[in-house]
């Protein structure tokens, strides 16, 4: 089920409601960020694409949720210890989400076999969800991309792979640039008005994968040095990185015609608008 | 005594952050909500590069970044300016032997000033340095962050690929680099991946239509007589004052000092008063500026002309709608397409490092059909280039909202058909270090530079050329008469700002 229904425009849209004119302290709480709805999109029929989805985004919410707290709020033990991950689950689990809408296939598979009695806890499945392959391809593509040559199992559906840039990402950001331009332009917007369709996978991935590898530093707590333990500049830093990332993909889905679940272009800019000024 | 006379006539113009005295800083410098984002990512773990035009404020958020980080001792952090003749001068091996040198000397220097009692050895190996640096962090049980100001030089391109190699072997855990560049910087060498072994943050506030107050705080903490309202007409707010001269000179701070200084007599503002300073500021300051960089530019330095002429070609197509009758009001932003912006990338970045205008947006259909990024055009060479030369309130609304549909230049426009692409010779060589020490005498081009009795001092002690003012000692600065060290910083400051970027 879906905790957070459409954003209203009309209304101001929930989160605008939910602070209440007051929005240091929702800050803080962190509530209603509405990423979930921003990533996951939305659909009403039950099926297993669309609880696979529904679940994902109460995940991304809940995490994501409170990561913005920990990015908004007075550094603390707490955060330290618990921001980093927050702030993966949100990156893993929304590249997930946009893997599934993409590529429903992928999503089913993965949601069919954990719910089967094959699906051990205490063991790698081979089959599973992976960084690297699901995301970021794991081959190099050739530099030719279209050879008569190429092995079908050679051409990569991750996220960030080279075809899906081609067919996928770069038309996306495009219609999403133009309707930038319909709408006319706003203060939170400039991140999205910086995107250049050229480059925009190229540079998201990079800085997807150094999020990644920041993050999982503060998740496996791997510091062997006191002097390299995540401190409050790198942890907001990396939070805030992972929001604007994450919000911008989780934007441009919508403008993917074959994308499944995809919001109305105006709810997309309202759920996007919303969850942008939660955070500075 | 003639000294402090120097000294106390330019009181309050002080154009470069690098430039400005340590205690000075904090009373002459404000950062918005977004500089605080920008400055934490300069503290934080992980490589940086700083891009923005000259003026844009990049030696600014380094420096408040390094205070920031020696007031929280949250890092070991160093501050360190490249404008460093022997770096100008070298490539390869020799480049890496000085650049190490003076790193290990500065980051020697911290620790002395920080009163850490740490040694640290100075070296002129990179990998020496890389393990020296390891063993620092370890011994002082902090990272290590390492700003690099100024070390991007246009004009020097090949020894900046050696550099960006030094910025990723010196970047790890413990230590992170960061490093201001500028928009034509685009040779990053082969070893060094831009989106994947740095995060590049565009510094840009050309954009004044959201309710923005980012000007107006500039002025509230350094013009504090600017920002009351009586001092104006009924027609302007200080607010619409700030916003106006921040998108007159496209969001570049330097521009904008340069411009409020220049209200500093005023006790009555109104909107004839702006138009008169946007008209001089055209004049004195965009023009001129094109002829400060052009020595500088070393193998780019024919293609300062192609930008001037294309630079009025764009003002000129902004301009005719206006003249032929068909618009009120000249468009300010223009979308130039794709195509034409990769056959003339380099002048482009001449002129948005200049500061002639910036970029809007990174990409935007045409209604003519293809693509290409947005352009914001400074409002003084547009008000110079319209048929009345008038500035109106209509005018500042528009301008200052940024609603109005933007111009376009397509690809087969002959918009841009008079512009040259001279061939670059391969000898970089920089033009302004063979230039007669008269270049750095107060102009336009350096409202504070040497007065004509300074220069001739120097030349009687026998230096003639940059190169020579560069490579002389201060001790032997000092012998001159009726030169005093402020002397002295003034002509090493106005040197610096001749020679580097």
């Amino acid at each position: 089920m879906n905790r957070f229904p459409a954003v209203d425009r009309k209304k101001g849209g929930l989160w605008r409601e939910a602070r209440g004119g007051n929005l240091g302290e929702s800050m803080l709480e962190g509530k209603y960020l509405g990423l979930g709805t921003l990533v996951c999109g939305r659909a009403v029929e039950a099926c297993t694409a669309n609880r696979t989805l529904d679940h994902l985004g109460n995940s991304i919410d809940r995490f994501a949720n409170k990561a913005v707290a920990y990015l908004n709020g007075e550094f603390s033990e707490e955060a330290q210890i618990f921001g980093a991950f927050c702030a993966r689950v949100t990156l893993e689990n929304a590249c997930a989400a946009l893997v599934g809408r993409f590529d429903p296939f992928r999503m089913l598979y993965l949601a069919e076999f954990q719910a089967q009695g094959g699906f051990e806890y205490g063991k790698p499945s081979k089959s599973g969800f992976r960084w690297a392959g699901d995301v970021f391809a794991d081959r190099k593509p050739s530099r030719d991309l279209w050879s008569s040559d190429h092995d079908l199992a050679d051409i990569s559906r991750a996220l960030f792979s080279a075809h899906v840039d081609h067919v996928y990402w770069k038309p996306a950001v495009e219609a999403a640039l133009d309707y930038l331009v319909e709408r006319g332009e706003g203060e939170s917007l400039h991140e999205l008005q910086a995107m250049d369709p050229e480059t925009f996978t190229t540079s998201t991935k990079g800085k997807c994968a150094a999020l990644y590898s920041t993050l999982s530093k503060g998740v496996h707590w791997d510091f062997f040095v006191s002097s390299v333990v995540m401190d409050e500049g790198t942890l907001k830093d990396s939070i805030r990185d992972c929001f604007i990332q994450v919000g911008n993909l989780g934007f441009v889905s919508h403008f993917v015609p074959t994308a499944y679940r995809s919001l109305d272009r105006t709810d997309a800019l309202g759920a996007y608008d919303d969850f942008r000024k939660a955070f500075r | 005594m003639n000294d402090l006379n120097f000294e106390e006539n330019d009181a309050g113009l002080i154009l470069a952050a690098e430039e400005c005295p340590w205690d000075k800083f904090e009373g002459y410098h404000s950062f918005s909500q977004f500089d605080d984002v920008i400055i934490r990512k300069l503290s934080a773990h992980g490589p940086v590069l700083l891009r923005g035009g000259r003026g844009s404020g990049k030696s600014a958020l380094l420096i408040e970044s390094h205070r920031r980080m020696r007031a929280s001792m949250s890092a070991f952090s160093i501050y360190m300016s490249l404008r460093y003749l022997p770096l100008l001068q070298s490539d390869g091996s020799e480049y890496i032997g000085h650049f190490c040198l003076i790193l290990s000397q500065a980051i020697a220097d911290e620790l002395i000033a920080r009163e850490r009692p740490v040694e640290f050895a100075v070296v002129e190996d990179e990998i020496e340095l890389q393990m020296s640096l390891a063993r620092l962090a370890r011994e002082l049980d902090q990272r290590i962050v390492i700003l690099f100001d100024d070390a991007a030089h246009i004009g020097r391109e090949k020894p900046l690929e050696v550099f960006f190699d030094l910025f990723r072997t010196l970047s790890s855990n413990a230590t992170s680099c960061k490093a201001s560049i500028y928009p034509g910087v685009t040779k990053f060498g082969v070893r060094f991946d831009v989106f994947n072994d740095s995060t590049v943050i565009d510094i840009s506030r050309s954009d004044v239509s959201a309710g923005d107050h980012y000007f107006s705080d500039v002025i509230r903490t350094r013009y504090p007589k600017l920002a009351r309202r009586e001092i104006f007409s009924d027609r302007l707010t200080p607010d619409t004052f700030a916003s106006l001269l921040g998108r007159a000179v496209v969001g570049n701070m330097r521009a904008f000092i340069l411009a409020c200084n220049r209200f500093e007599g005023e006790n009555r503002i109104s909107i004839p008063e702006i138009n008169a300073c946007l008209l001089n500021m055209a004049e004195d300051y965009y023009w001129p500026l094109m002829e400060e960089v052009a020595p500088k530019l070393g193998v780019y330095e024919p293609l300062v002309i192609s930008a001037t002429l294309m630079f009025e070609a764009i003002v000129e197509h902004l301009c005719r709608p206006v003249r032929q009758g068909g618009r009120t009001i000249a468009q300010d932003r223009v979308t130039i397409h794709r195509n034409v912006m990769s056959q003339f990338s380099k002048i482009f970045e001449i002129l948005e490092y200049l500061g002639f205008m910036a970029k809007r947006e990174a990409s935007r259909g045409m209604k003519s059909g293809g693509r290409g990024p947005v352009y914001a055009v400074n409002l003084c060479s547009l008000i110079e280039q319209i048929p009345t030369k008038r500035l109106t309130i209509e005018m500042i609304d528009e301008w200052i909202e940024g609603k109005s549909d933007l111009a376009e230049i397509h690809s087969s426009a002959a918009t841009f058909g008079s512009v040259p692409i001279p061939a670059l010779a391969s000898d970089n060589a920089l033009g302004i270090l063979g230039k007669d020490v008269e270049v750095l005498g107060k102009s336009k081009a350096y409202p504070y530079g040497l007065t004509e009795d300074k220069i001739s001092r120097l030349k009687v002690a026998g230096i003639s050329t940059v190169l020579k003012l560069a490579e002389t000692h201060d001790i032997e600065l000092l012998q001159i008469d009726m030169v005093g060290p402020a002397t002295v910083k003034r002509m090493r400051d106005v040197m610096q700002q001749a020679i580097w970027m």
